[in-house]
This record gives structure tokens, sequence and C-alpha cells, in this order.
């Protein structure tokens, strides 16, 4: 790809109201040669500039090609907590699913903000594993340690995704 | 007091279908509390809640307070009435107070449609005439087919409300084991009453010989 076509592409992906059409395009190209797509696919979602929106819908498109590198990229930036967007991160962890994720998600827990904790939560509820109803036990009966201010409300919020999250452990979705 | 034992108690108050499946042994020697709560949190991530209480009743049969197993008790329970309730149970439950008799009820009126439905499609296969004359007189054939449509609607609809009492049935079946295993670990005074030898105290004296 020209530089010139790889920068359309990055300037494209400032704009939060472009992400459906440009994560289709991505897409096709995914198809037409997928090694050039996942390339493509890795320049944009790890731009500091791509907007949070137009991350979120890239990494539902990277999640569907279970691309080991790519998550693992996903995973070592969230872990390294670099520029970009920890929510953002999050998802696109839960939307790959891999179990591998857990200590990660589960050992960030305690430093992480209100709306990173309820996210951690929604990426944890796709992938079943011992450790993640071990913390989900946890969370729900508040023995973890964290930092931060205790706020009832988003305690009440997180315990109910806990609730929801393990409802679908107990009899599937 | 002398705690009763978990796994007596709720021998003798659950049905006996429900003992049989619940209350396995372990066939392996007693294991520390901590080694079933695991085997239960490894049943939970395969989806499979029945072996999860099972285990949980094993762990907590060890050691009354163990308390990793209330808690997940708790956490299974609050996940069991959020469920039941996010896919409208509650107002089933209004309907059909007794939730496995309704689904029994389904199961017999579908037993029923299926009887119903090989009636006419083995008339419809014993009726053949030439095509020719089906031509003439159609109005049979359409009889049956109709009659074959509707019985095979309505047991598709039967079908989908059995999925959905099965579901249900399952829900309600495993919030009463939680809750009543949480009863009786947190107030075991209210279970007295239940036959079944007390966990000998050794320091209690005898005084017979």
């Amino acid at each position: 790809m020209s530089s010139a076509g790889m920068l359309d592409w990055l300037d494209r992906a400032r704009d939060p109201a472009q992400a459906d059409v440009l994560t289709q395009a991505v897409e096709a190209e995914w198809r037409r040669n997928r090694q050039e797509g996942l390339q493509l696919l890795k320049a944009l979602y790890f731009q500091p500039e791509t907007a949070s929106a137009t991350r979120r819908s890239l990494g539902r498109l990277m999640a569907q090609s279970q691309d080991r590198q790519l998550f693992n990229l996903v995973l070592g930036h969230y872990m390294l907590k670099g520029s970009l967007d920890p929510l953002t991160l999050v998802a696109t962890l839960g939307d790959f699913a891999d179990p591998s994720a857990v200590p990660a998600l589960t050992s960030a827990w305690a430093d992480a903000d209100w709306p990173e904790r309820a996210a951690i939560v929604d990426a944890l509820s796709h992938m079943p594993a011992p450790e993640t109803i071990d913390f989900f036990n946890q969370v729900f009966h508040g023995t973890l340690e964290h930092s931060g201010t205790p706020d009832p409300l988003w305690e009440a919020k997180i315990k109910r995704r806990v609730g929801v999250a393990l409802s679908r452990f107990l009899l599937g979705h | 007091m002398t705690p009763l034992s978990l796994r007596q108690t709720l021998d003798n108050l659950l049905e006996r279908p429900l003992a049989r499946r619940y209350l396995r042994a372990p066939g392996y020697e007693p294991m520390p509390a901590r080694f079933h709560y695991n085997a239960a949190l490894r049943d939970l991530s395969i989806k499979d809640a029945e072996n999860a209480i099972s285990h949980l009743i094993m762990a907590l049969d060890m050691e009354r307070d163990h308390a990793p197993s209330l808690h997940l008790a708790k956490t299974m329970l609050f996940g069991l009435s959020q469920k039941f309730h996010d896919e409208g149970g509650h107002f089933y439950k209004q309907r059909h107070p007794d939730l496995s008799a309704w689904v029994k009820q389904l199961e017999d009126r579908l037993a029923q449609k299926d009887q119903a439905l090989m009636k006419w499609q083995n008339k419809k296969r014993e009726r053949r005439i030439p095509a020719w004359l089906d031509k003439l007189f159609p109005t049979w054939l359409r009889e049956y087919e109709s009659q074959i449509q509707r019985l095979t609607q309505e047991r598709n609809r039967l079908k989908d409300q059995l999925r959905y009492g099965h579901k249900m049935s399952q829900l309600e079946e495993f919030s009463r084991l939680l809750g009543l295993i949480l009863e009786i670990c947190l107030h075991p005074g209210r279970y007295a009453w239940v036959g079944g030898p007390a966990l000998e105290d050794p320091n209690e004296q005898r005084w017979y010989a």
C-alpha cells in the first residue's frame, strides 16, 4: 500500500462518524488479502489518534480474525498502560474471549477506575474460567482490595453486572 | 450447640430424585473444603450448575463456615434470581405457581399433539387415490393438509413453551436448593428438628458405657 493511501486511512480513522464505514472497508481489504488486511487493521487500531468509536469497531473485527499476534499486542498495550484508551482495550479483549487475558484483567482491578472496572466485568463475562468465577465471587462480596474512593452507585451497577455475567455461566446465554 | 451435618439435613429435607442428583458421594477420600470449592468453580466455568451445587454441598459439609463457598452460593443465588426475573419468570409464576407441574402438563399436551399429528399423517398416507381423481375431488386432501399444518404449528408452539418452562423450572430448582443450603449453614438452629445424628462433639461427656 502506498504511503498516500495509508495516510488517507489514518485520516479517516480519526473521524468517529466514519467508524462503521471504515471498518467495513478494512474488512473488505482483509477478505481480499488477509495479510495486508491485518497489517492495515493493526496500523489503524494502534494509531493513537484513532477515534475511540473507530477503535472499538475495529476491535470487533480484530477479534473475528482470532489472530494471536494481534491479541498479544492488545494485551501488551493494556498491561503496559500506554496512551490508548483502556476501556476500548478491555472491550477488545472481551471480544477475543480468550481466557489467557483473565490474569491481566483481574490484576488491573485494584488500580482501575469505576468505568474500567465495569468494563473488566463485561469483558470477563465472555471468558468462562474458574479464575473468572472466583474473581466475580470476590467482587460481588466486596472482598477485593482496591484503591480509589468507594462509590455505592457504581458498586451496585457492577454487582448487577456480575450477577448477569454469572447467570450466563449458570445456564448459558 | 453441635452443628448438624449438611448432607444429612438435606437428605432429610429434599425429595428423593433431588437428593439422588445433588447428594452424590464424592467417590474419593474426604478432601478439604477448598478442593471442592475449586471443583465447583471448574463446573461453573463449563456451565454445569448441577455439579457445581453438588461440590458446594461437599465443601460446606466439610467446613460449615467456609467463606468462599458461602459467598459463591450467595453470588449464584443472586445471579439466578436476576436471570429468573429478566426472563419473565415471575409472570409465569403468577399463572403457574408450581412450574414443574406446568412443565409436566406441557409434556402431556405435546405427547397428545404428536399422536394426533401422526394419526392425520397416517390417514393422508393411507388414503391414496389416483392423481387425476385427486384433482377432481381435492377437498379431502386440503382438509388433511390443513389439519396437519394446524397441528404442526400448535406442536411447535408447545415445544417453545416447554423449552422455556424447563429453563425456568431449572432456575427455580437451583435457587431453592442454594437458598436451603445457605439457610442450613447460616441458621442451623432452624433445622435442629431434622432427624439424623448430629456430628459428635469429642468434648461431650458420655454417661453410659
